[in-house]
């Protein structure tokens, strides 16, 4: 097998780090998550999940939404259909690497 | 962040199942929700409509159901997380409630019902009906 046709080459680069891949992870089994609520469960800085968010956002991979809940400012995040799609392939291309990994144990 | 500090994918798929199931556990508290608004609407709906408890009690008890149903809104609006199957649910959910809510209360002032007859209880149970199917739904995702 080349190094080419590994299936490694295949991991989306945009979601493999930890902070950018729990997010995904958050928002793929939500329908929406509260700014402050995915801070928190990602535990991360607000301007680090910002950061984050920005990238993913660019990629068209999430929806954000901003609005007003009375007089205070809330920001709602969703996966948007193609970061659906970009997260299930992920997901695919990583349990086909762990299957074909050589077991150490 | 950036692609230097990618990780295994073990340690990658475990991470996404982890966040995941942590998302899905308080996704499903909305099913709790409905669990709750299904059980208070019945007694709800008898103790305002029928003689079976005292005028003070009647009072508390529909005092006591918008307590419960203001504090669930404000809860639910505070938690930041909307489920996907909660998402899915809610609207035809919430129409059920209101229609046959509606229906039973309304019964409730225009039908003699004041003795609590077997069968207007098990039309003020009417209302449980959606609420249960959506807790249900939204608890076993």
């Amino acid at each position: 097998m080349t190094a080419d046709r590994h299936p490694r080459h295949r991991l989306d680069e945009l979601i493999h780090t930890p902070v950018r891949l729990s997010i995904m992870a958050a928002l793929a089994a939500a329908e929406s998550i509260d700014f402050r609520r995915l801070r928190d469960l990602v535990e991360v800085s607000d301007s680090l999940l910002s950061k984050h968010l920005t990238v993913l956002e660019d990629a068209g991979y999430v929806d954000v939404q901003k609005g007003y809940e009375g007089k205070r400012p809330r920001t709602w995040l969703s996966l948007s259909e193609r970061g659906r799609s970009a997260y299930d392939d992920y997901l695919r291309v990583l349990s086909s690497i762990t299957r074909s990994a050589p077991r150490t144990d | 962040m950036d692609r230097h500090e990618s990780f295994d994918p073990a340690a990658a798929l475990e991470r996404a199942e982890q966040v995941g199931a942590n998302v899905r556990r308080r996704g499903r508290w909305h099913g709790w929700v409905w669990l709750t608004i299904g059980l208070a609407s019945p007694v709800l709906l008898v103790v305002t409509a029928t003689d079976v408890v005292e005028g003070p009690v009647r009072m508390g008890t529909a005092i006591g159901f918008m307590l419960l149903a203001g504090l669930l809104a404000v809860w639910e609006t505070r938690r930041g997380l909307w489920g996907r199957q909660a998402a899915r649910t809610d609207r035809a959910t919430t129409a059920a409630y209101v229609v046959t809510m509606a229906v039973a209360a309304l019964t409730g002032i225009v039908g003699e019902v004041a003795d609590a007859p077997a069968w207007y209880m098990a039309w003020a149970a009417l209302p449980a009906v959606p609420c249960f199917i959506a807790a249900w739904r939204i608890l076993a995702e």
